[in-house]
């Protein structure tokens, strides 16, 4: 039988420390608007918050305009979004918005099935253009 | 840890002319709601459809009852 002596008690909790590890989260919510149009006409905007380096999330909002039209879009605090964009000539606009998080955990000890809710505020595709044109909407 | 990403692209491309080409989805002046990052939940996982208690306890008295029989 082992004594529990202090200099085993220290070995234990430092191999504890050194297994435990860091708990971190990371959380990243980006707005990125992009116009590539004719005679090499752009217009680009980005908006970023992430946590860390950042100490909390925040609103974020990036908007673009210009002849070609105008666009905007933005990003809650809890991930809601949004975004509205016109084009009224020719060329590409892209609004893309994408929000990543590992802050959820699962502390139970069986695996559990996740799940959240969100609410679409209304939302409208619109072209009438020429042969050629496009309009993709994409949400994965 | 649970890994949640989720993405919303648009993309118009004008080509020979356009009248009229505009998007939009939800509204952009108004974020402050409730998003998906503030609704997440954990429930019990589905579950697995198993055969009845006994069904299983007729399988194995039925194995049982076999493996004596070819003893004998």
């Amino acid at each position: 039988m082992h004594r529990i002596t202090p200099a085993r008690l220290l070995v234990m909790f430092s191999g504890a420390f050194l297994l435990a590890g860091n708990a971190s989260a990371y959380v990243l919510q980006r707005v990125q608007l992009d116009y590539n149009g004719p005679a090499g006409a752009t217009a680009h905007a980005v908006d970023t918050v992430s946590v860390p380096p950042e100490s909390a999330l925040h609103t974020i909002n990036a908007n673009i305009a210009g002849g070609f039209g105008s666009a905007v879009g933005s990003v809650g605090t809890f991930g809601d979004l949004g975004v509205q964009a016109y084009l009224h000539g020719l060329g590409r606009l892209t609004s893309q918005i994408s929000i990543y998080s590992d802050e959820f955990v699962n502390p139970f000890s069986s695996p559990r099935h996740a799940q959240s809710r969100f609410v679409v505020d209304g939302g409208s595709l619109w072209m009438i253009a020429g042969n050629g044109s496009t309009l993709d909407f994409s949400l994965l | 840890m649970i890994f949640l990403f989720y993405e919303l692209a648009i993309e118009g491309v004008g080509a020979r002319f356009v009248e009229l080409m505009n998007w939009d989805f939800s509204d952009p002046l108004h974020v402050d709601g409730a998003g998906i990052l503030s609704s997440v939940s954990l429930g019990p996982t589905a579950a697995v459809p198993e055969p009845p208690v006994w069904v299983l306890f007729a399988g194995g008295l039925g194995v049982l009852c076999r493996a004596r029989r070819q003893r004998h």
